[in-house]
């Protein structure tokens, strides 16, 4: 999952990165509108962080333009201005959750997991699938035998990813594209690498190639590689 | 309210008191007039019939000839006296057995009194003294004033009706005139009346008479000057929130730092010191913005400003799939700020969807007030814990953050706008049941009948 901060405030990016980071998603910042709407058409985000002070313009125009280019990313306004009438403009323009600050961490982390799980159509709670179960807090996964698999950082994300879009054909590059930040420039082959070590952690039969295609998941685990 | 109608009192009596003065010195004058004109004409009469007399002195006998019937009638009111040196007294007949009391007069000397005649009634006598030879004869004539003075009487009784009857019909078209006159500034006062309360955006000249206009326009132009100043100083604050609130952002981030990670009791501290920063700058900060029913507003589209918060909340907590009743009449305006309100609103319904299991409803009654009444199917609370729901200042001494259920700012804003708070520890649906009454918003003030309706519906205190 790949989210972009949107944050003119040095210090609170920084958290906001390191926090994000740190709960498993892959984070860009942006401390102006201009970076930010363009960042925000290019890049295939999960989420966007979107402060509405922006010192070259107001955040909630850079919504609107977003929502107008028929843009469906969903967007978590983070602003001092949380008064009622504000909040009614916020969602107008097309917010998808609101969060006043000064704000918890951990509350802030809680929003973005449950807004990008909403995005993918998957409900709140445990993130189940098949034999499956992610245990997003400890970033460990559990298998149909109650064995615990450790996950480092990036198996987390993949996998994360894969369950969330489970049943979809995911290519390497769109992969990549929404594991990896910005700075990182992935290649597909570290993909691969990372597929291979979830296989030989988890067992072959949940992740399956499609060649030249991509990779599909499938939390039951039926059926093989090769079609 | 004190300066107008004295102003009028004032007016008005001045004008009743030099009409009064100017009737009752035109009916002295007149009465004066008709008194001179009459005696006048008496009098020459009575001199010619005397200057008869004198000429016919010469032969006494055929004096009583020379003159009117009426001097023969006996007391028909006009009498004469001839009273020569000798001694010797001509009376006319009429005067029958009575005389006349004449004074001695020199020659050529005139003489003239008022005195009681032979029935008592009042005589003007005229004398005059005729040299007659070496002696000299004094001839007097002298008539009754009474029936004159009766019918003068009448006259001016008469007058005085007349005079009364034309004070009166002035007076009532002066006053009509002067409410005419002080219509518009009665209509300015009850139209500054609702600018208070939010009813007008700002007076219209119309109708306004060319010397109030200039007023009109400076109240006008100071009401812009307020506004603006209030906008500039929400704005201000508003800054403030901002700039305060990033910074406490950014302390509240370092506690993710590997550094400070590792000492949780001082995270913990700064932690609660934060909070308490921000509890204090919130609690200030929305008590400060607050418009408040002194803000020239317009009114709030109730059904909309519900709607909009309906929409927001129903996004906020869209996975609780809450069931909304709402049953809020389209044409309602409520008097108050539009960020007010919604800022009130949204807080009880906030409060409403977070407790709420399935079901929040909203229902809007009107009269006198709007009645707003936001009910969930929640916990509710004990009796106990409603009545400290609202105390003031109770958020800031709170622990427990979010626990406060921001209702002390809701009351805040009722009593801003002179509104009521009414907490049902458990209503209808189960849960907690909140009635926020503001006072409502009329455009239609102007066709009822003036200022009773909108002071008693405004009396500041008459709805606590």
């Amino acid at each position: 999952m790949r989210i972009l901060v949107v944050e003119d405030d040095a210090e609170v990016a920084r958290g906001l990165r390191r926090d994000l980071n740190a709960a498993g998603f892959a984070v860009d910042l942006a401390d102006n509108a201009l970076d930010a709407g363009h960042l925000g058409s290019e890049e295939p985000y999960d989420l966007i962080v979107l402060d509405l002070g922006l010192p070259d313009g107001s955040g909630l125009e850079l919504l609107r333009r977003w929502r107008d280019a028929d843009n469906p990313v969903p967007v978590l306004v983070l602003t001092a201005r949380d008064a009622w009438h504000e909040r009614v403009e916020g969602f107008r323009a097309g917010a998808d959750d609101y969060v006043g600050k000064p704000f918890h961490p951990e509350e802030l982390i809680a929003r973005v997991t449950a807004l990008v799980r909403r995005a993918q159509g998957v409900p709140g709670g445990v993130l189940r699938r098949g034999e499956l179960t992610l245990d997003e807090e400890r970033q460990r996964l559990h298998l149909a035998d109650d064995s615990v698999v450790e996950l480092t950082g990036t198996e987390f994300r993949l996998m994360r990813y894969f369950m969330l879009h489970a049943g979809q054909i995911l290519s390497k590059t769109r992969l990549a594209e929404h594991i990896y930040d910005y700075d990182h420039d992935p290649d597909s082959n570290v993909v691969e690498v990372y597929i291979n070590r979830l296989r030989h952690k988890l067992g072959s039969r949940y992740i399956r190639t499609r060649r030249g295609q991509g990779y599909l998941f499938d939390g039951a685990g039926r059926g093989d590689d090769e079609r | 309210m004190t300066g107008a109608p004295r102003l009028r009192a004032r007016l008005s009596w001045f004008l009743a008191l030099s009409l009064a003065a100017v009737l009752a010195l035109a009916g002295m004058a007149l009465t004066f007039a008709l008194a001179q004109v009459t005696e006048t004409f008496v009098v020459t009469r009575m001199e010619h019939d005397r200057d008869t007399l004198i000429a016919s002195l010469s032969a006494p006998d055929t004096l009583e000839q020379a003159l009117p019937r009426v001097y023969r009638q006996p007391y028909s009111g006009h009498y004469f006296q001839v009273e020569r040196n000798d001694g010797e007294v001509i009376r006319s007949r009429s005067l029958w057995d009575t005389r006349l009391a004449l004074p001695s007069l020199e020659a050529g000397e005139q003489w003239r009194s008022e005195q009681a005649g032979p029935q008592g009634q009042p005589l003007l006598v005229l004398a005059s003294g005729v040299r007659a030879g070496d002696a000299v004869t004094i001839v007097g004539v002298a008539e009754d004033m009474t029936e004159l003075r009766t019918t003068l009487a009448r006259v001016y009784i008469a007058l005085a009706v007349l005079g009364i009857l034309t004070l009166g019909a002035l007076l009532w078209l002066q006053r009509r005139i002067l409410q005419g006159l002080f219509a518009p500034l009665m209509r300015l006062q009850v139209d500054t009346e609702r600018l208070i309360h939010g009813e007008l955006e700002k007076l219209s000249t119309q109708g306004v008479p060319e010397e109030v206009v200039p007023l009109v326009e400076a109240i006008d132009r100071l009401l812009g000057v307020l506004s603006h100043r209030l906008s500039r100083s929400r704005r201000a604050l508003g800054d403030l929130a901002h700039s305060l609130k990033t910074p406490l952002t950014a302390l509240g981030t370092l506690e993710g730092e590997p550094e400070l990670r590792d000492s949780p009791s001082l995270v913990g501290r700064h932690r609660a010191q934060l909070e308490r920063i921000q509890r204090l700058v919130d609690a200030q900060l929305r008590r400060a913005r607050l418009a408040g029913g002194s803000a020239p507003g317009r009114g709030m589209a109730l059904a909309r400003g519900v709607d909009d918060l309906l929409d927001t909340l129903g996004r906020i907590y869209r996975d609780k799939q809450i069931v909304v009743e709402r049953d809020v009449p389209t044409d309602i305006r409520v008097a108050g700020d539009r960020e007010d309100v919604l800022e009130l609103l949204g807080i009880v319904l906030d409060n409403a969807f977070k407790w709420a299991t399935s079901r929040v409803a909203i229902t809007v009654g009107t009269g006198e007030t709007v009645r707003i009444r936001i009910e969930d199917d929640g916990p509710g609370v004990s009796p106990a814990q409603a009545g400290l729901l609202t105390r003031r200042g109770l958020r800031l001494d709170e622990s427990a953050p979010g626990s406060g259920l921001g209702l002390a700012i809701v009351s805040d804003i009722v009593e801003q706008y002179e509104g009521r708070l009414d907490i049902v520890p458990k209503g209808r649906l189960g849960g907690l049941a909140v009635t926020v009454s503001l006072p409502a918003h009329s455009r239609t003030i102007l066709d009822e009948d003036q200022s009773s309706s909108s002071s008693s519906r405004r009396s500041p205190r008459s709805s606590k």
